[in-house]
């Protein structure tokens, strides 16, 4: 229940679907690719997810934010929609959604029908739409809906300069070339003893050797890495260096394109924290968080430079590629980590263990 | 996968607090699976009123005593490959865990599937459980078991105040309590040495307040493992989960604690190698950062069934394929074409299932919720946010409940209302609302209670709503009151006036929220636009809701084998249930399932989003005529008994009168306004006389039992005349009567072993009426007949007779009350159920091969012996009474009476002794039959105590008997003689107890916590006499599998 008095604000749809609801957050208009994600809890994790650029994000869980926000500051979506807004969070550290949004000028909507919206928007792939303050301009909104295309995203999102984000006891010094990564992958790093050396998006194999590290990690990102050619390029300038390297979400799939793989835009996308994966090595069964509207297609990967090495158990579809040529695997999905292990955890201590073995054979 | 051979699948034995209808969703569900697998099953219980007992799911079914001599009989006999006991609760581990240490699995080739010994040890050894944290760095509470005070005050000192002490090893629920200091820790823990059997007590970390968080995994055999769902409980720890108020998926979760928790309970179960599903609870600290696991369950359990209802998720459908060796990939869930058991349940609505409790039915017994469990029974509802879905829940608990508030703490002062909310009973969420919609502060509230203050916001704003609904309120807040799951009477009751809102629609529980579209017909109401429910042709069946003392299992059973027989008919079916742990809501077991209160508005909207044709009404308990009349207005046909013959039934006057009309005798009744018509009536009429009024009532032999009673009664009951019946003590009959209109036919008469004083729902009931005339039989059934033909009934009701002096008198018809039906359904093969329904839907019984009249049986006996749940209501008198008490049942079958009733009295629980001292204590009016009693024991060589009085009475007729002294006579003394090991039996109908200071109430409790059986009826003991003087045990007599009968 959304109490109080709040100011009407909509969803426009590019098929002129409207769905009325009320403002939460910055009042105004946001245009963008129209998404749903469905997990539970982690509606931070989602609002600073630098892979939702560009994108409206609409939160299938109708009660959103009941332990406030105390988030780092920065989201990178165009929108976000909930049902309902807790404006008395459980724990007095965060601040309310309400507050976040319009203290980082996000627009938002709420008290709509999200499951509604959800069944709108799935089986239809990209659906374009706006948040909106008033309905009076609706044809122009609409023509400016049609017109709009993500562009740029990884531009966007990467850090500007290079930063070094030192560990407390250093074991190893990893670089991460930042397409656009949650800071989740940063603590991941930390925890394992390793200093981070985050790396703009078009740093290239130069500047990883200047940096001295033992790995890399090419980053998950937002939009289309089809649209990337230039960070590609780079990338096979730093693959070659030979170190030992894992890649997440676009950093996966550019890295797929870089050894000529190709990539396809999916019918529906991943967003939720429940995708099943299977590992082809034995079979094992990991349940992944996943964002991505784009995937390696399996046939296009040369048996000769890397082999599939584990799929998603719903559609098929590739979720991670192991190199053959280079020491390195990646992942469609995320590895969530926490202090205690989760089920993909061990991928980060896998990592861990090549850098130590590369080390160990000089 | 295995290839199995043939499997044993334990039950769970009769429904009591604690062990209740989830266990047999489970077996139902798991039964399918297997049967789905190819995989050839026996499954043994002993309680009829369970689905899983019916013929057609399991290939052989067992419904015998659930102990290890008797499942080693039907081991030798069936030779099965592999026992599984966790979809069986306790009793079933117990038993498997018995078998293997004996070494008799191992010997007839059986092994253990779902668990094994280590890992069953594992959680449920205090000290092993310690270990397996510690093994994987996983914090737990800290304990310490001790056996004397000082060394549980050194150990509190040590891990810090407060700390909580219980004695270990009791029978049944003993609370923990509170220590916050040195000397009340002594007291206590003295106190709890004595409770102990083995003198001993456990100390541990006091988490009171912490918040209580549970997650459901499932894991399978190649160690892969998912979450089918996080819940959280309302109360937090302090109060038990199951008397708590739960709502699922946790709502004050960080993500880090969620995934952190989520990951130690995968661990967990990776660590224990579970096979199937674990239950892992958690305290987690209000202000974070630390948590403590408090238990780890890998059975299926209550937690599981409510996971499994709130997700769609089906846990026992999982379970048994994981238990055959599939993983989780393999295993598909039937959501879509691709949807398979590793995808977590993604869940867009907010669950909340409430308990409800009998309290009003256990008078004496203690109202105060703690640690250990007191709910009967649970319901559920969903919504699209909090409050909604607790408004829902609130009535699917009571149907009375559309406003959130109970009169009596509106009359409160704030003081009393704090008190009220420290009292922390039933009705503390009553005063919390209360106290919410006052100026009382938040904090105050939160303090007292430790409930999490978003929990209190979401109630605040209920609480809000309401008030703003009765002072004058404007469109927008009754349209917010719509949103916040106010029906429209609920809304029109605090307004004042009439209003009309639009119709609530439905969206459904589909695994994923809405991200696929879904073959899933799992829906729940919402105040919104869209409606995801259609118009389909098919028959509604009101559900029962929650498991309360009356309205158990039994209605739950009858309304799955309803189902059951629409589907067979080709009909398509919808049901309408919110008991989280019934067979009934089982999304897999209907075409079509609402969980939804059933009140009248909350049926309209059903009735409008599917515009059903037919509805049936009557296994809903006594709630499901209530409406009838919005079933009717909504152009839906009622088949079977409607509100019009529950209403000529229930009211005594009309009932009465109408037997007039038919000429069929009833005894005698006069109303009355005062005590001293009372006294005049029952001069009159003769004693003793039954007078009931408000849910109480007094059997009087003597006219002062009228004036110390008959004036509470009046009041309590709000009438202006009360009726005073004849009472008799005959022998009761019960017959539930089949009519399709011009014919009857009656499955079988039952009689009743205990004569008077009574509730029938506690008597132990004997099929075929042993002792009774063929002309008194066919009589009954002549009238009965009569009657059901009058009324019209097409379908079934239930008729009672007493018999006296070899007169039949009417005592009751009903058409809410089936109590019988499963236990006749098992006995006699006959399906009644599905035979009622098909009258229901015009059949004749002419056509159908069951022939007309009274059915002549399968030539066995059967005898239900009601089960009590008294161990887990601390201070409850155990004397029955008029008012029912029992939870559930258990059923002996047997080809000769003796045996059956053998097999009825071990499969209840009670210890059966060929030997031994008895302790008599009777009333005067049971004196001389005592007597007769105690000499039957005598002959049979027990040993007879017995108070002075009574012992020289006795000894005065010959029979030898042993004085002992009264309680307050000094030690030794009764209590201590039932602390010793020399009593196997107590006979005790003396004083019906209110306060249990009384030396008999006492008695009785004692007794209880020892396990001694007693008996509160002489007529109850007799049978036991008649029993043992067979000189049998229970391994002399057969076990019948079920399906042996069916052929007739």
């Amino acid at each position: 229940m959304i109490s109080g008095k709040r100011e009407k604000a909509f969803l426009v749809l590019e098929d002129g679907t409207v769905f009325s609801g009320y403002s939460v957050g910055e009042r105004g208009t946001a245009i963008g690719e129209v998404v749903f994600n469905t997990c539970t809890a982690s509606y931070e994790e989602v609002l600073s997810d630098p892979t939702y650029y560009g994108q409206i994000v609409a939160q299938t869980y109708p009660l959103v934010g009941n332990r406030g926000v105390e988030g780092a500051g920065h989201i990178a979506a165009n929108g976000y929609i909930v049902r309902e807004w807790c404006d008395t969070p459980s724990d007095a550290r965060g601040e309310t959604l309400d507050n976040y949004l319009r203290r980082l000028g996000i627009v938002g909507l709420c008290g709509i029908d999200t499951r509604a919206l959800t069944r709108c928007l799935r089986g239809r792939g990209y659906v374009k739409g706006a948040i909106t303050d008033s309905l009076e301009g609706k044809e122009e909104l609409l023509k400016r809906i049609s017109e709009y295309s993500i562009r740029g995203a990884v531009a966007a999102v990467t850090v500007k300069e290079p930063e070094v984000l030192a560990a407390e006891r250093e074991e190893f010094r990893v670089a991460v070339i930042d397409y656009g990564t949650p800071r989740s992958l940063l603590d991941a790093l930390h925890r394992r003893n390793c200093t981070v050396h985050l790396l703009p998006a078009g740093a290239d194999a130069q500047d990883v050797k200047a940096a001295g590290v033992d790995a890399v990690v090419f980053s998950d990102g937002p939009g289309d890495p089809d649209d990337e050619s230039g960070l590609i390029e780079k990338m096979r300038g730093i693959l070659a260096l030979g170190l030992p390297f894992i890649g997440i979400g676009l950093g996966h799939q550019m890295a797929a394109l870089a050894i000529g793989g190709s990539v396809v835009k999916m019918a529906l996308g991943h967003r939720g924290s429940n995708q099943p994966v299977r590992r082809l090595s034995d079979g094992r069964l990991l349940v992944t968080t996943q964002n991505h509207g784009y995937c390696v297609q399996a046939d296009s990967v040369d048996p000769a430079a890397a082999e599939v090495s584990m799929f998603n158990v719903n559609d098929g579809t590739v979720e991670a590629i192991r190199y053959l040529k280079f020491p390195g695997e990646t992942y469609q999905f995320t590895p969530v980590d926490s202090p205690e292990h989760t089920g993909t955890s061990y991928l980060y201590d896998a990592f861990i263990d090549r850098i130590r073995e590369g080390h160990q054979h000089g | 996968m295995a290839n199995v051979g043939k499997i044993l699948i334990l039950g769970p034995g009769p429904v009591i607090v604690g062990r209740s209808t989830e266990y047999d969703f489970a077996c139902v569900q798991a039964l399918k699976a297997f049967k789905e697998a190819g995989v050839e099953t026996i499954l043994v219980n002993s309680s009829p009123s369970s689905v899983m007992t019916e013929p057609d799911l399991a290939d052989i079914v067992y419904i015998e005593p659930l102990e290890s001599e008797r499942i080693k009989k039907i081991i030798r006999k069936e030779r099965p490959s592999a026992i599984i006991p966790v979809f069986g609760g306790d009793m079933a581990l117990d038993i498997t865990l018995s078998l293997m240490r004996s070494g008799f699995l191992d010997d007839n080739g059986v092994c253990v599937l779902g668990t094994d010994a280590k890992m069953i040890h594992s959680v449920k050894d205090r000290q092993a459980f310690a270990d397996v944290l510690a093994e994987i760095g996983e914090p737990g509470v800290k304990s310490s078991v001790v056996t004397n005070a000082e060394a549980a005050a050194d150990f509190a000192e040590d891990i810090g105040y407060p700390v909580m002490v219980s004695p270990a090893y009791t029978l049944g629920g003993h609370d923990k309590k509170v220590c916050y200091n040195r000397s009340q820790l002594l007291e206590l823990a003295e106190e709890a040495l004595d409770i102990s059997l083995i003198h001993q007590i456990l100390v541990e970390k006091c988490i009171s307040g912490w918040k209580e968080i549970e997650y459901v995994v499932m894991r399978d055999c190649a160690g892969n493992t998912m979450s089918v769902c996080s819940m959280e409980n309302v109360d937090p720890v302090g109060i038990n989960a199951g008397d708590s108020i739960i709502v699922s998926p946790a709502q004050t979760l960080s993500d880090q604690e969620a995934v952190s928790l989520r990951a130690s309970a995968a661990n967990l179960a990776g660590h224990l190698r579970v096979t199937g599903v674990c239950n892992v609870r958690f305290a987690l600290r209000p202000d974070g950062g630390e948590y403590a696991v408090l238990e780890a369950d890998p059975c299926f359990r209550r937690a599981s069934a409510l996971a499994s209802k709130v997700t769609g998720y089906p846990v026992p459908f999982v379970s048994a394929h994981l238990i055959l060796g599939r993983s989780l990939d393999q295993i598909k869930t039937g959501f879509t074409d691709f949807s398979v058991a590793i995808s977590e349940p993604a869940v867009d609505y907010c669950a909340v299932k409430m308990p409800k409790w009998s309290f009003g039915k256990f008078k004496s017994g203690a109202d105060k919720l703690g640690t250990a469990m007191k709910a009967t029974g649970e319901a559920m509802a969903i919504g699209t946010d909090f409050e909604s879905a607790f408004m829902k829940a609130l009535r699917s608990v009571d149907a009375s409940l559309l406003v959130p508030a109970v009169p009596k703490f509106k009359a409160m002062e704030n003081e009393e209302l704090i008190e009220a909310i420290k009292a922390s009973d039933d009705e503390r969420i009553f005063a919390v609302l209360e106290a919410l919609s006052r100026d009382i502060p938040m904090a105050a509230i939160h303090e007292i209670t430790m409930i999490d203050e978003w929990f209190l916001v979401k109630m605040k704003n209920i609480a809000s709503i309401a008030k703003a609904l009765a002072n004058h309120p404007s469109l927008e807040e009754i349209e917010a009151a719509r949103m916040a799951g106010y029906t429209r009477r609920g809304i029109e009751e605090l307004t004042g006036s009439s209003c009309e809102i639009p119709s609530n629609s439905f969206k459904t529980v589909d695994t994923c929220a809405a991200e696929f579209d879904t073959d899933s017909h799992y829906y729940y109401s919402t105040a919104d636009e869209q409606n995801e429910a259609e118009e389909s042709d098919c028959v509604l069946v009101i559900g029962a809701g929650a498991v309360t003392v009356g309205s158990g299992a039994e209605l739950d059973c009858c309304t799955a084998e309803c189902i059951h027989s629409l589907r067979r008919s080709g009909l398509k079916t919808a049901v309408i249930n919110n008991n989280s742990g019934a067979v009934s809501t089982d999304p897999r077991g209907s075409d079509l399932l609402f969980v939804s209160p059933v009140t009248p508005d909350d049926i309209s909207d059903i009735i409008t989003a599917v515009r059903p044709k037919k509805a049936i009404v009557q296994f809903g308990g006594k709630n499901g005529y209530s409406v009838c009349e919005t079933l009717r207005r909504g152009g839906v046909k009622i088949l079977g008994a409607d509100d019009a013959v529950f209403a000529k039934t229930k009211d005594l006057e009309r009932f009465y009168a109408y037997l007039d009309t038919l000429d069929i005798p009833h005894a005698p009744v006069v109303w009355v306004k005062s005590a001293q018509e009372a006294e005049d009536a029952a001069r009159e009429i003769g004693y003793p006389v039954f007078i009931q009024g408000g849910g109480d009532s007094v059997l009087a032999y003597r006219s002062e039992e009228i004036r110390e009673n008959f004036d509470l009664l009046l009041e309590r009951s709000g009438e202006e005349v009360l009726p005073v019946r004849g009472y008799y003590i005959g022998s009761g009959l019960d017959m539930d009567v089949l009519c399709d209109g011009t014919d009857c036919l009656v499955p079988g008469i039952t009689e009743q072993i205990e004569r008077a004083g009574i509730h029938s729902g506690d008597s132990i009931s004997v099929y075929p009426a042993v002792a009774l005339s063929d002309t008194i039989r066919l009589q009954a059934y002549e009238l009965a007949r009569k009657l059901a033909l009058a009324l019209g009934v097409k379908g079934m009701i239930n008729v009672r007779f007493v018999c006296y002096d070899s007169k039949l008198y009417l005592t009751r018809a009903s058409v809410n009350n089936w109590r019988n039906v499963p236990f006749i359904t098992r006995v006699t093969g006959l399906p009644v159920v599905d035979i009622a329904v098909q009258c229901m839907l015009g059949k004749k019984l002419a056509n159908m091969n069951y022939g007309t009249g009274i059915f002549g049986g399968a030539g066995l006996y059967g005898v239900r012996v009601p089960v009590f749940s008294f161990d887990r209501v601390e201070g409850l008198d155990t004397q029955l009474g008029l008012e029912m008490k029992s939870t559930g049942e258990a059923l002996g079958i047997a080809d000769n009476f003796e045996d059956a009733l053998l097999k009825g009295l071990a499969a209840s629980g009670m210890r059966i002794r060929h030997s031994g001292g008895v302790f008599i204590s009777v009333r005067d009016n049971d004196k001389q039959e005592a007597v007769r009693l105690a000499d039957a024991f005598a002959q049979l060589g027990f040993d007879i105590y017995a108070t002075a009085g009574t012992a020289r009475m006795l000894n005065s007729n010959f029979v030898p008997a042993s004085a002992v002294r009264k309680i307050h006579e000094g030690s030794p003394n009764t209590l201590d003689l039932l602390s010793g090991n020399k009593i196997v039996y107590v006979i005790s109908t003396s004083a019906k107890g209110r306060s249990s200071l009384i030396d008999d109430v006492k008695i009785r409790r004692r007794a209880v916590e020892r396990q001694i059986p007693t008996f509160t009826s002489l007529d109850t003991a007799n049978a036991l006499v008649r029993c043992l003087k067979q000189n049998r045990v229970l391994n002399d007599t057969d076990v019948i599998d079920l399906h042996t009968i069916k052929n007739n």
